[in-house]
């Protein structure tokens, strides 16, 4: 009796210390002193390794009449719901400091309570933006093949390249990952690199599209139950974009959170912690947002909640198993341009000459102040191409064949506009139809006009054209020169508004992905015959003769200039508009980021091409461009010799520069001057996501060497 | 720039405009161009475009051509008119001159046959 009568007390006492817990926690639930439906089961729950099984199991033990089960990611307590009080109430009576729940050792503590939380997850299983999970990216023969590629042997510390951390082990492969800076190396490489077993799955990874390129550093993380990671952003300027990890083995939740530290990011809308299950053999893809102002981590546990949508709860407690995980990653050449101050090494790197309040303006990467955005592109792309004009017009002749063949299919009597119209190259080929051009550019304008072609001179982003109007509208290589997203949906916006209902809109921007597969795209292909003063949207005659005779010479010049770029990739700044600093691009290599700099350089034109280039009424009247090509293929620049030293010379001088004077347009006169125009390619996708923003119905959205582009139908 | 571009344009980009449309042309400087008689050409473009803007633009640089108040009812079949109409709208071009924003009274110069309809930052 004492003894009933002490157990009584005590379950009296511990359950009002729980009540004050859940009163804390979940303020809007009523602890009730008459039976409800209710009940508040105290000390079982999640975190005490109770599960939907076993509370099931002691409640059905007692009665009948269980409606739900409320279980609390993260919480020692549970709900328990009855179809009617009095159930409850037999429940409770049964129970209440005298039963336990399978594997606990105390008895479980209960009260009545007004209701059950409506919204039972604290934790948000939701995935941050920029993150992507591929479920069985790998078959499970891989899966076991993968789990035995590593001898993790007896004595973890059998390898130089791999050691025992204080929760788990790890090996690295090309690169070092070095955790207490969450980066590598550069200048030393591992002699270990990735095994080529992995040769497959670094195939399928690029065939897919996850990352642009194969990656060169591997990590193999080998987590134990109740092993974890610390919760990490890779550092920016070691690794590009994509960051993807693959699990074998076992599941395991990784925990995402916001880390940008941007003041006007509000962390009461924008939920800062998320939860996300990586099933084993799935690849988890970070890319964006979720790889650069999202850290993540492991929780070092010996279970997980991860969702079950066949569960009563939605949840489901899953026991960790070993679990290996490979990351895989491409390391960064060059630096990174997010300029998120709070997030980006590179940013606070290259910005420490930048008064605070500049740096301000541009603090976040998406949102790039519009004024600032408006001057890098007025200095990188109308600057740059009213002076390189001439020069620009006699690279750009042959039309894309799909551009050509959407600009030819329309009907007799349409009104085309082109905008972003360059030299017209796309002008003149319909005659049926009325054709307008217009570009920033005034020097590429009067190119146009000389050429017989309706242009003038405005700004994409306001087209000067009355609304719903045009059947058809063509905007080739244009959209990837504007700064910011806002910008970039801008002008498209306009298109829209220009067309008419039932209006048909062809965009083409350059992707990021240059190669497709095993595919690359003319632009890269050309890095072998290596016209570097000419541009990616010119197909080359390639059977002609005088340029085979001149490969020889310039690839010799290729492997000079590539080796001295990549060494000196790193110092390699060009000052631009306002604070920021963009990488340099080099042309005809793969991108290694979207917002970039990317070269042009101006060789003097010949007399013939000049000539050329002011007959261009002539030439539009002969109807193909025949001579500028020949006379083009004439002028094979500069000896290799000399384009090296000009490379020196002009590198030199950037460097030399102050920062403030460097506006890309040389100061100096010395041969073949580099201009640098702004560009932003596209990823996958990215296109189409602007569109789907506009009253537009998709037509068609493809891939064309090297560009994204998209067909799409004004609807209303 | 030709009249039938006119027709097209408007200032609405500058902040505040709402129309914009039609431009009153001041032309300096008006040059005559051959451009083969297409029929079937002018009559589609004809219904896309603003019939007062085109008379307007035609008074502005001189050539209005007995053109009548409003598009009559079976043009297609007048080829006298269609004729006038292909004249006005691709053979008269305006080199020298500029557009102006009937709202604000904003210039945009056009030189050597091209207009300059770019906008400085402040004005949109």
């Amino acid at each position: 009796m004492e003894n009933t009568k002490r157990d009584i007390y005590k379950a009296q006492r511990k359950i009002k210390r729980c009540i004050s817990i859940l009163q804390s926690d979940m303020p809007d639930i009523h602890i009730s002193h008459i039976p409800t439906k209710h009940v508040f089961i105290a000390n079982a729950g999640l975190t005490t390794n109770a599960d939907e099984s076993s509370l099931v199991e002691l409640i059905t033990s007692i009665g009948c009449g269980l409606e739900a089960l409320t279980l609390i990611p993260g919480k020692q307590y549970s709900f328990a719901s009855f179809s009617s009080c009095d159930q409850a109430q037999t429940v409770l009576m049964a129970a209440h400091g005298q039963l336990d729940v399978r594997g606990s050792a105390s008895p479980v503590y209960m009260s009545y309570v007004d209701k059950v939380p409506t919204d039972p997850s604290p934790i948000q299983f939701k995935f941050p933006p920029g993150l992507m999970v591929v479920e069985d990216f790998i078959s499970a023969k891989e899966e076991i093949q993968l789990m035995h590629l590593i001898d993790w042997g007896d004595n973890p510390l059998d390898s130089a390249e791999g050691s025992v951390l204080k929760h788990r082990q790890v090996r690295h492969f090309g690169y070092e990952f070095k955790y207490s800076s969450n980066s590598v190396d550069k200048e030393h490489p591992l002699a270990q690199r990735i095994p080529p077993v992995m040769t497959p799955i670094i195939q399928r990874i690029v065939e897919q599209g996850y990352m642009p390129v194969g990656p060169d550093q591997l990590t193999v993380n080998r987590y134990l139950p109740g092993q974890g990671i610390p919760s990490h952003v890779d550092t920016h300027s070691s690794f590009m974009d994509e960051i993807l990890s693959l699990s074998v083995g076992g599941g395991v939740n990784m925990d995402f959170r916001y880390v940008s530290g941007n003041s006007n990011e509000g962390t009461k809308d924008k939920p800062s912690h998320y939860v996300v299950y990586l099933p084993p053999r799935s690849l988890c893809v970070m890319t964006g947002p979720a790889r650069y102002e999202w850290s993540h981590g492991i929780c070092p546990r010996m279970t997980d909640v991860v969702p079950n949508k066949n569960s009563t709860t939605g949840l489901q407690l899953l026991p960790r198993e070993e679990r290996v995980s490979f990351t895989f990653r491409k390391v960064r050449q060059g630096e990174c341009w997010c300029q998120n101050a709070s997030v980006c090494d590179s940013y606070n790197k290259n910005s420490k000459s930048v008064p605070q309040d500049e740096k301000n303006k541009c603090a976040s990467p998406t949102m790039l102040d519009d004024r600032i955005a408006a001057k890098l592109e007025r200095e990188h792309v109308l600057q740059v191409y009213d002076q390189i004009a001439s020069h620009f017009s006699v690279t750009r002749h042959k039309p894309w064949p799909q551009v050509l063949e959407f600009v030819c299919s329309l009907p007799r009597g349409s009104m085309l506009l082109d905008v972003g119209c360059g030299n017209g190259k796309y002008m003149g080929h319909n005659r049926q139809v009325f054709q307008v051009g217009c570009d920033t550019s005034s020097e590429l304008m009067k190119i146009c006009y000389a050429r017989g072609f309706e242009v003038l001179t405005s700004n994409c982003l306001q087209l000067p054209y009355r609304d719903s109007l045009f059947d058809a509208a063509v905007c080739i290589a244009v959209i990837h020169h504007l700064a910011t997203e806002e910008r970039r949906l801008g002008a498209i916006a306009e298109i829209v508004r220009v067309l008419s209902i039932g209006g048909h809109g062809l965009i083409y921007v350059w992707a990021m992905e240059q190669q497709r597969g095993k595919k690359k795209s003319t632009y890269l292909k050309q890095n072998k015959v290596n016209r570097h003063d000419t541009q990616y949207e010119e197909l080359l005659l390639n059977d002609d003769e005088k340029l085979r005779i001149n490969e020889q010479n310039m690839r010799r010049k290729v492997v000079c200039e590539g080796q001295y770029n990549e060494r000196n990739h790193d110092s390699i700044k060009v000052g631009t508009s306002g604070a920021s600093s963009l990488p340099l691009h080099i042309n005809r290599t793969e991108f290694m980021q979207q917002d970039m700099l990317v070269p042009w350089k101006l060789r003097p034109l010949k007399k013939k091409e000049l000539n050329c280039d002011r007959r261009g009424q002539y030439e539009k009247e002969f109807g193909t461009s025949h001579r500028c090509r020949d006379n083009r293929l004439h002028t094979n620049g500069p000896s290799a010799d000399t384009l090296q030293t000009t490379m020196l010379d002009n590198t030199v001088k950037e460097n030399g520069q102050n920062k403030s004077n460097r506006k890309g347009l040389p100061t100096e006169t010395g041969p073949d001057p580099v201009f640098h125009r702004f560009y932003h390619v596209f990823k996958q996708g990215e296109l189409e996501a602007l569109c789907t923003r506009l009253n537009v119905n998709i037509v068609k959205s493809y891939y064309d060497e090297g560009n994204w582009c998209i067909i799409f139908e004004k609807i209303s | 720039m030709k009249l039938i571009t006119h027709n097209m344009l408007t200032s609405k980009g500058i902040k505040n405009v709402k129309e914009g449309f039609p431009l009153k042309i001041q032309a300096d400087e008006v040059k005559n161009v051959d451009i083969d008689f297409d029929r079937e050409f002018i009559s589609r473009m004809i219904p896309k475009l603003d019939w007062n803007a085109l008379t307007f633009a035609a008074q502005c640089v001189g050539h209005q051509e007995d053109l009548p108040d409003t598009l009559p009812e079976g043009y297609e079949n007048d080829d006298d008119l269609l004729k006038k109409l292909h004249h006005i709208l691709l053979e008269v071009e305006v080199i020298n001159g500029c557009l102006e924003c009937p709202e604000t009274q904003r210039k945009f110069p056009i030189s050597n046959g091209i207009p300059n309809m770019l906008l400085n930052e402040d004005e949109v």
